[in-house]
């Protein structure tokens, strides 16, 4: 069970923050390997006290990677990336972010951090629990026992692995390294992170890129108003294309339906194992097929399937529910105590009844995102940032706020938060884009030329228009 | 004293004013710099930047997307050629033809055979050939990793076994090639610059009936040969100088970082190169001396020298063929001097005691050269071939 | 002051053997012109190029205003002016840097050198070549600039190799006219030829060298009145014992 409510609820966002804090004697650096880089990079740790309030109590280790930039004679200040989740590893992806941010990385090295909680920096997470298939769980049984479990195996004083001390942590690095100045790329909750960054230490940043906002004054866990446009979104752009039209004509019905029956009770039916081969039982609940559904709007890539599996879905034939289950199974890792942690108490304690309310009433999902935050929370440690936390950011630095268009999660009104309470921002939407477009073919060259002029106002969005629409596949074969 | 300055003076004054010679010798300095730039330039320009290639398609409405997909790589129809490149691609001729039946046979999920016709063997077709075929076989792979998983199947099992590599190369040394060239061409700089001048100043004052003259004078033959030496190595030393600051110079216009590449050395870098260089370009002007006053006319010493110096000018180029470097080969003049400009490119440190060694090295066999030069001149035999 | 004493020289070479001087000695007194007269291959240019100290004698011995050769070249070198077989320019330098590039190799420096400098190029009377780069001048030319460098320095001792060889009539003219001058101040000039006249015109003392040895020497007076002839050129073509190689 256990493992499938880590799964499911890869629902948060990204962001990040950071305090000064150089101890430098307590870093140290050396040459090492990161998975799917060929080069060697740079792997570093850096102590800090777990608790800021208490310097020389309890030291956790900070992990960090420095990918160098290819030409380092430039001296250009270098990007930090502050990961999303909360909970995900920044140090873990860097292969697939040294691939998004080659532009960037031709003249600045990218730092990446670990953010506490996550990757090697004190993470916490919770083992494993063996005999739990992701294909015969289902999210409406999720079983407190063993959140409880889990939350047992948990070191340290959770209290302390909040946004704030985060980016304690961030900035401690920044300077451990040497940096007067740096930028930052907050994606999802990483930014934010970044907009905490901005208000604690606004002196350590040059320039700022929030891609697919999480603004403070909107709370983390409220997703189905969002998804609900994200979906219908693509049930438009589907019935704009000939063949997808012409493929789906029903599309929106046949979701409604396949809804109403899973609604009545979950489906067995047996499937061939994807990996093993072996004739297994899966298990479809409506929670399940919607949260998966939830999962594909993330990437444009994944949206191109959705109107297949609902098709087939109403044809009876699961089989593309299993594959998608499979490829998730082994997707990246989200540390989710550090999730639970922070959402459960930096958020969930924001939203109002009447916000739950609004949010469930959509006709995608209604209140499916809501489950695990519900069961959850209400059984996790709790502490309680200060009212300040929770204030607009006004920050006057040089800001670009990204947001995609078709995003599930984080939808461009985000953005327009940001925008609004930065006197040095622009706002930038990417059509047919979803969740962190920044590492796009378009996003990435307008990052790099504004992070170079560090004026938002002033850069060649020529490219926005040439995003091209929506593609789906039309068959199981694919399309024309 | 006075008798070495005026020779020197006499020397340079020559030097400086023959314009053919020192055309000659600053030709290494100008090639270096636009060899270099021209070369990275097509690399940048063959690993990086997609051009847009043009292809014969037939078929092409019988497969849009799979024209999309090629579009987004900037490989597009030969009818959209602009008219200025119709001819060229009209000549390469890349044909790539859809059959009629892929939209039915992508339906039932047959293998469709799309066939590429070109010229494989041509040099400047690999690239857009390449890219041509990794279009097609990324858009075709997504499709079939596609069709596994809406078939609710695990697409990792297409890859059983997944090889990640990791280079101990140090970080910074992950492009090396242009400062390898940089290397070879300022060895190439000590020993060309100074050759013209170098024959000139020997085999060409014999020539010109100016030896014998100067040899009548009471002075002695090592102030003669040191004379020339200087002048001779001062002139390949400015050219080695002119080859690092000019590659400098033209090297900032190439944007290397588009190839993963950088091209940085700090100032440090530079001194210690060009200090390791000056007793190579003595050595290089007395090899060219000693080879040039042998000579039974200008025109031999020309031909004769040239081959000469040319050896120890390739040897660092041979040297990147030979795998498994002897011991010596950091002592020994020349190639001592380039494996430790190799180290500095790979951001090593100098190793100090082969730096010395292979310094002291080179300035012994300049100094051997030099006496046995001197004491040739007083020589009967060169005064007999003096007429 | 210029004294030869028994020279032997001998080349060898795989092939042959040639012997060059076989025992040649006179003397060049000061404030006498000094010719050397022989036929082609007598040893003339050995005989030179040994008191240069560019060949060293076999045996025998070449003093310089008492200064050994063998033993102390450079020191010859210094006492001695010369003007060699064939000469050749630097035709990248003026005429007046070439001078002074000799003028610096003998050692003088400063004020003296540039008066040295301009008093050897008004006495040849080429202030308007002094700063003309010496690519393209006239034998005439040529000539006056390598006298001049050879005489910068006033040597005491000037010795010529065959240098009229190639001129017009002026310069041969202005060639003995200053060489007569030089001679009136006392110094001693030794030089080379086989043209009978200029020989007969100018010397006060001829050598006459055949197969490397001394044929004959004296006044042109006294070598007509040896040979019984009245003629130089006769007394010449008697006294070597045959025509071979004699210009006229």
């Amino acid at each position: 069970m256990r493992e499938y409510w880590k799964k499911i609820l890869t629902i948060g966002l990204l962001a990040y923050s950071s305090q000064s804090f150089a101890l430098t004697e307590k870093l140290t650096i050396e040459d090492c390997h990161i998975d799917g880089i060929k080069q060697q990079v740079k792997c570093g740790t850096l102590q800090v006290p777990e608790n800021y309030q208490q310097p020389n109590g309890t030291q956790i280790n900070i992990n960090f990677a420095v990918i160098p930039a290819i030409d380092r004679t430039q001296n250009k200040e270098p990007l930090m990336f502050l990961a999303g989740g909360p909970g995900q590893a920044a140090a873990e992806i860097a292969a697939t972010l040294r691939q998004g941010f080659t532009e960037v990385r031709k003249t600045r090295d990218l730092i990446l951090v670990d953010q506490r909680g996550t990757g090697k920096s004190h993470p916490l997470q919770c083992d494993e629990v063996e005999g739990n298939s992701p294909y015969t769980s289902i999210p409406e049984e999720l079983d407190l026992e063993d959140v409880k479990q889990c939350l047992a195996q948990l070191e340290g004083d959770l209290s302390q692995y909040n946004t704030e001390n985060a980016i304690r942590d961030f900035d401690a690095v920044r300077a451990a390294l040497g940096h007067e100045k740096i930028t930052i790329y907050g994606g999802s909750y990483g930014t934010r992170a970044g907009l905490v960054y901005m208000r604690m230490f606004p002196q350590s940043l040059s320039a700022v890129v929030l891609d697919s906002v999480g603004p403070i004054e909107v709370p983390i866990g409220t997703f189905g108003q969002s998804s609900a446009r994200s979906f219908n979104m693509l049930l438009a752009h589907c019935m704009e294309e000939e063949s997808c039209k012409q493929a789906y004509p029903d599309l929106a019905q046949e979701f409604a339906t396949v809804i109403e029956r899973l609604e009545e009770n979950p489906i067995t039916v047996t499937i061939t194992h994807p990996r093993l081969g072996t004739p297994t039982e899966f298990v479809i609940s409506r929670l399940k097929f919607i949260s998966t559904i939830r999962m594909q709007l993330y990437s444009v890539e994944m949206r191109t399937m959705v109107p297949l599996i609902i098709h087939q879905a109403f044809l009876g034939n699961f089989a593309p529910l299993a594959g998608l289950t499979a490829a998730q199974e082994s997707s990246m890792g989200m540390y989710v105590g550090l999730l639970f942690n922070i959402v459960c108490n930096e958020d969930l304690p924001r939203i109002s009844d009447e916000m739950w309310r609004k949010d469930a009433d959509n006709n995608f999902g209604q209140d499916a995102s809501h489950l695990a935050w519900k069961t959850v929370c209400p059984i996790w440690p709790q502490y309680r940032l200060g009212e300040s936390f929770y204030q607009a950011v006004t920050a006057d630095i040089p800001t670009l706020i990204i947001s995609g268009d078709v995003d599930p999660v984080t939808p461009p009104s985000n953005g327009d938060y940001a925008d609004k309470s930065l006197p040095n921002s622009k706002h930038i939407i990417l059509k047919n884009s979803a969740h962190t477009p920044g590492p796009s073919t378009c996003a990435i060259d307008i990052i790099d030329e504004f992070l170079t002029k560090k004026d938002p106002n002033d850069l060649d969005e020529s490219c926005l228009e040439k995003i091209p629409s929506e593609s789906f596949m039309t068959s199981l074969n694919g399309s024309i | 004293m006075i008798q070495f300055k005026a020779l020197l003076k006499k020397e340079l004054k020559e030097a400086f004013r023959d314009k053919r010679a020192l055309m000659v010798a600053m030709m290494m300095a100008i090639m270096a710099p636009i060899m270099i730039f021209a070369m990275s330039k097509m690399m940048i320009k063959e690993m990086v930047s997609t051009p847009a290639v043009y292809v014969k398609i037939t078929g092409s409405e019988y497969a849009p997307k799979l024209i999309k997909a090629l579009a987004d790589d900037n490989i597009k129809l030969f009818s959209d050629v602009p008219t200025d490149d119709a001819m060229l691609w009209d000549e390469r001729n890349i044909q790539l033809t859809i059959p009629e039946t892929f939209a039915q046979d992508m339906m039932d999920g047959k293998r469709i055979d799309v066939y590429l016709n070109a010229d494989f063997s041509e040099k400047s077709m690999s690239a857009p050939l390449r890219r041509i075929k990794a279009a097609i076989n990324q858009y075709a792979q997504t499709i079939g990793y596609k069709r596994l998983l809406v078939r609710g199947i695990d697409v990792n099992l297409l890859r059983p076994v997944n090889l990640i590599e990791q280079d101990t190369s140090s970080p910074s040394s992950n492009f090396l090639m242009i400062s390898m060239m940089l290397g070879l061409y300022l060895l190439m700089a000590a020993f060309m610059s100074g050759l013209s001048v170098a024959i000139d100043t020997s085999a060409g004052e014999r020539e010109r009936n100016v030896l014998e003259m100067l040899l009548c004078q009471p002075v002695s033959t090592l102030k003669i040969v040191l004379a020339k030496l200087s002048c001779a190595s001062t002139i390949a030393f400015i050219g080695v100088l002119l080859t690092i600051s000019l590659t400098f110079a033209s090297i900032g216009f190439v944007d290397l970082t588009k190839i993963g590449a950088s091209f940085s050395l700090d100032l440090s870098a530079v001194v210690i190169i060009v200090a390791m260089l000056l007793p190579i370009c003595f050595l290089a002007s007395a090899l060219q001396l000693f080879f040039s006053f042998q000579a039974k006319s200008f025109k031999e010493a020309q031909s004769s020298v040239t081959m000469v110096v040319m050896i120890p000018a390739m040897l660092p180029f041979i040297m990147t063929f030979i795998d498994d470097k002897p011991k010596w080969f950091d002592w020994v003049p020349v190639t001592g001097q380039s494996l430790i400009m190799e180290d500095i490119f790979k951001g090593l440190a100098v190793d100090w005691t082969n730096l010395a060694l292979t310094t002291l090295i080179t300035i012994i066999l300049t100094a051997v050269l030099v006496v046995t030069l001197a004491k040739k001149l007083t020589s009967e035999k060169v005064v007999q071939s003096l007429s | 002051m210029i004294e030869v004493n028994n020279l032997h020289k001998t080349f060898k070479s795989k092939k042959n053997t040639v012997v060059a001087l076989d025992g040649l000695s006179f003397t060049a007194k000061d404030g006498e012109i000094t010719g050397i007269l022989g036929p082609n291959g007598a040893g003339k240019t050995t005989c030179l190029r040994t008191l240069y100290g560019l060949l060293e004698a076999d045996e025998g011995s070449a003093i310089i205003d008492g200064i050994s050769v063998t033993e102390q070249p450079l020191a010859a070198r210094a006492k001695l002016g010369i003007f060699p077989d064939k000469f050749g320019l630097y035709e990248r330098l003026t005429a007046y840097e070439q001078i002074d590039y000799f003028a610096s190799i003998h050692g003088l420096q400063g004020a003296a050198k540039k008066s040295a400098i301009e008093q050897v190029i008004k006495d040849l009377d080429m202030e308007a070549l002094a700063h003309r780069k010496t690519a393209g001048f006239s034998q005439g030319q040529r000539m006056k600039v390598t006298l001049a460098q050879a005489l910068v320095h006033q040597p005491q001792n000037f010795v010529l190799d065959e240098p009229t060889r190639g001129l017009d009539v002026m310069s041969t003219r202005v060639l003995r006219e200053y060489l007569s001058r030089f001679k009136e101040k006392g110094h001693c000039i030794l030089f080379s030829s086989h043209v009978m006249q200029e020989v007969a015109a100018l010397c006060d003392r001829v050598i006459i060298v055949s197969n490397g040895k001394l044929a004959a020497q004296g006044t042109p007076q006294e070598l007509c009145d040896l040979a019984g002839k009245t003629q130089l050129e006769d007394a010449f073509v008697k006294l070597i014992g045959s025509d071979e190689g004699v210009a006229a």
